[in-house]
């Protein structure tokens, strides 16, 4: 559920908040469903990058970037209760 | 030492991540990337209504905002501005005398182009590029490389690209952007660099004599200025100084513009 929300939240992000902010949420998004922070990355360019802007594709890289950082906390850090 | 994982830990980040969700939003993405190289004025098309939305949203919060302002503050200010528009009239009646006077000195060679209004569908800081997406394209008759004015014809930037109900404009503060300009009432020539949000800087000799409140120009149909110079750094151990520029006119909260051939 909390996975739905924060998807939909981001992506909605992309349409109405500051950039910044839409920064966090694809951060916060990609720590709940990693393959998101890639998706919501390749959204962003398809709606908003301009060749003359920039001569890499930021949001897409910086998803990517989200999406390995959330793979790698995935992968290593794993809560545990230690008694 | 036995350990033990948390369950409801792990259902909210948990390894369930590589399924049919993420699958689908990998997908949507995809399809909106082919989109946008197949057919880019379906995104706009698709993305038009929630672009709507969110300046509708935003401009409201700042209206919700006004209700906790002070009355009296508020009162002062709206003086204030009567003052400054009954001034700014005057001065306006003046300047138009002057211009048919001069008019039927020298003659006009100016002959002024056709405008295409446009509203702005998205801007920074949604927009994360420093562009605008205009709700106007080729069937207005939009091309690229034509120049984007707003009130008071402040320029803004240039059409980048058009399809064929909205079009993309690239600011001239696009980070690394450089455009040719003058500063001052010397018309000196330089370099604006964009820097992103509206913001640019630009170098000039030291003796050249750039200060703060200077006026900044771009060649073009448009003789409003495009910034204000804000900063001028000197640095002892170097022949040119740094300028700061503020946009004269907020990209952040440009409703509308013209575009021009």
């Amino acid at each position: 559920m909390i996975r739905g929300v924060a998807l939909v939240l981001s992506v909605l992000s992309l349409f109405i908040f500051p950039h910044s902010v839409s920064a966090v949420l694809i951060l916060a998004s990609a720590l709940l469903l990693p393959f998101s922070g890639l998706a919501l990355g390749l959204i962003a360019e398809a709606l908003y990058f301009s060749p003359g802007a920039h001569f890499l594709p930021v949001w897409a890289l910086f998803g990517a970037l989200a999406t390995s950082a959330a793979l790698l906390v995935h992968r290593f850090v794993k809560t545990r209760i230690i008694e | 030492m036995k350990t033990q994982f948390s369950r409801k830990r792990n259902s909210l980040i948990g390894n369930s991540w590589i399924g049919p969700a993420s699958l689908s939003v990998v997908g949507i993405a995809l399809l909106f990337l082919i989109l946008r190289t197949v057919a880019p004025g379906a995104i706009a098309a698709l993305s038009t209504p929630f672009w709507k939305t969110g300046s509708a949203l935003s401009a409201n919060v700042h209206t919700a905002g006004t209700f906790f302002g002070n009355a009296a503050h508020l009162a002062k200010e709206r003086d204030r501005l009567l003052a400054e528009n009954a001034t700014l009239r005057t001065e306006q009646i003046g300047l138009q005398a002057k211009v048919q006077d001069l008019t039927k000195l020298v003659g006009s060679r100016t002959e002024f182009a056709d405008e295409i209004l446009a509203t702005v569908l998205v801007r920074p800081p949604v927009s994360p590029y420093d562009t605008f997406v205009l709700d106007q394209g080729s069937n207005a008759g939009v091309a690229p490389s034509m120049r984007v004015l707003g009130p008071s014809g402040v320029p803004l930037g240039t059409v980048e690209s058009v399809t064929k109900n909205s079009s993309r404009v690239l600011l001239y503060s696009a980070p690394g952007r450089e455009t040719a300009s003058w500063v001052g009432e010397e018309r000196l020539a330089l370099i604006l660099v964009g820097r992103g949000s509206g913001a640019f800087t630009a170098t000039a000799a030291r003796e050249a004599g750039v200060i703060e409140g200077d006026f900044v120009y771009i060649g073009g149909a448009s003789f409003a200025p495009v910034g204000v110079v804000i900063s001028v750094a000197n640095d002892p151990s170097s022949p040119r100084s740094e300028i700061g520029i503020r946009p004269y006119l907020n990209p952040f909260s440009t409703t509308w513009v013209t575009i021009q051939p």
